[in-house]
């Protein structure tokens, strides 16, 4: 946070995050299965959601 | 100057995104427009690529990225590239694209593997080799002028060696792709056994390779250092030659101009201010002035004109730089006035003109040290300080001050800010 503002690159990163924390704790919770089919190409997009929002939008901070 | 602007807005034959006719992104459109074939077509060959082997979306992404926009203007990936934080906007691309193939794959819109893969990893290597032969952007025509400095001449100049680090990045992008490219068509190949029988003959075929490889290698070696070498004493002679030629053209004319004209100092003095700010020009490699368009350019213009004009010496500096619209022109045509009045009634005297354009705001100082005389005695009927300085800087939205007192020289202080 800066002065009241929000640093949308920093808010993406922790939905996506926060997103993935629920699809683990929903398999633990035994909610549905996770196997590597699943799992590997959720935390590549997680994982790119959150260097491609960092690249475009993080070179804008002064 | 015209021709080239005629050359680059010729229709250009290039792949590029048809905006006008999109859909999505235009790439269908686009390459629809390329082939001369209905775009319709080439639409539901993409579905078809998506639904059935999942292949069709990321290539549908890769052409979003690297085909430019038909309305003009660099593709989405040079404008990312072009930027900071490129990389981690290329790998998180990167990621996306292998999770949305993974997906697929999972999903069961895929072909096999042993079709796809080969398949994505040629792509990137083609794309990679592309980029290399038509995605590159055109490298500035050297300046046929500028020789290097003599006493570093032997060094790598700074964009010398940034030349050799572009280069090496080109060769191992270069490299990268066509091993890409390679290693998938092997990949294929072994994957549908076309390999098998074809092993020993490989094997074969590379250990020889290897062999011959190892033998010519030395010699390899010593005659790329030889052209390599041949090269940059043909590249020192050109410099040589070129500053050779313009220093015939420039110094040696402007000498021998001095000597003819020896009996006028004033001449003499003009003219190797001129000669000096030109050589100061050519060595730090400016770019050719357009007083027409930049302020700094134009204020210096307009310091050389009265300096020619009256003989007198004027020293310009001028710090910042922006485009030359009317504000400016009137700070110009006032600092140019200011200029004029000092060389009259100052003559022989030193006169300075000091600029600053920042942003929001430019400033000039034209000063003397003449007799100087009293701003509030001059009569009403002389307009060349009341009209010419101060009310066109007014008329502009500027201001302009006048300090003099007599024997204490003149400075004439011109301010424009922009609105807020």
């Amino acid at each position: 946070m800066r002065n009241g503002s929000f640093d949308l690159a920093t808010l993406v990163s922790g939905l996506a995050i926060t997103a993935f924390g629920a699809v683990l704790l929903a398999d633990r919770l035994d909610a549905f299965t996770l196997d590597f089919g699943v799992l590997a190409p959720l935390t590549l997009a997680v994982l790119g959601v959150i260097l491609l929002v960092g690249g475009l939008l993080g070179r804008d901070r002064p | 100057m015209t021709e080239a602007s005629a050359t680059d807005t010729e229709p250009s034959r290039a792949l590029t995104r048809d905006t006008d006719a999109a859909m999505l992104g235009g790439v269908c459109a686009g390459i629809a427009a390329r082939l001369g074939v209905s775009p319709l077509g080439v639409r539901i060959l993409a579905v078809i690529l998506a639904l059935g082997a999942g292949i069709g979306v990321p290539l549908y992404l890769a052409g979003w990225l690297w085909m430019p926009p038909s309305s003009g203007g660099p593709s989405l990936a040079a404008r990312i590239r072009g930027r900071p934080g490129a990389w981690q906007a290329a790998a998180g691309l990167g990621m996306l694209t292998l999770a949305a193939l993974l997906t697929a794959r999972k999903l069961g819109l895929w072909w096999n593997d042993a079709i796809s893969w080969p398949l994505v990893i040629a792509v990137f290597g083609g794309a990679l080799l592309w980029r290399q032969t038509a995605g590159r952007p055109a490298e500035p025509p050297p300046s046929p002028q500028r020789p290097r400095d003599p006493v570093t001449a032997e060094q790598p100049a700074p964009s010398a060696r940034r030349d050799v680090l572009e280069k090496v990045r080109a060769y191992y992008q270069g490299g990268f792709g066509i091993a890409l490219v390679a290693g998938a068509t092997v990949l294929f190949l072994q994957a549908n056994g076309a390999l098998t029988g074809a092993r020993d003959i490989v094997l074969s075929v590379v250990a020889v390779a290897v062999g011959l490889g190892l033998v010519l290698a030395p010699f390899w070696v010593r005659m790329a250092r030889r052209l390599a070498a041949e090269r940059a004493e043909r590249v020192r002679s050109q410099e040589r030659a070129e500053m050779a030629a313009h220093l015939h053209d420039s110094v040696l004319q402007t000498l021998a101009l001095m000597q003819k004209r020896a009996d006028d100092p004033r001449a003499v003095a003009t003219l190797a201010r001129r000669q000096e700010r030109e050589l100061r020009a050519w060595l730090s490699g400016a770019p050719a002035a357009r007083p027409d368009e930049r302020l700094a350019d134009a204020l210096r213009a307009a310091a050389e004109e009265v300096e020619e004009g009256f003989g007198v010496p004027v020293e310009a500096v001028i710090v910042g730089d922006r485009e030359l619209d009317d504000r400016c022109r009137a700070l110009v045509a006032a600092a140019r006035e200011a200029l004029v009045n000092a060389a009259k009634h100052a003559p022989g005297e030193p006169i300075s003109l000091y600029a600053e354009a920042t942003d929001g705001r430019v400033e000039a100082f034209v000063r003397d040290r003449g007799p100087g005389f009293d701003p509030d005695a001059v009569p009403p009927d002389r307009r060349g300080v009341r009209e010419s300085i101060v009310g066109r800087m007014a008329r502009h939205g500027g201001r302009a001050e006048v300090r003099s007192a007599p024997g204490a020289g003149t400075e004439v202080e011109l301010v424009l800010e922009d609105p807020r």
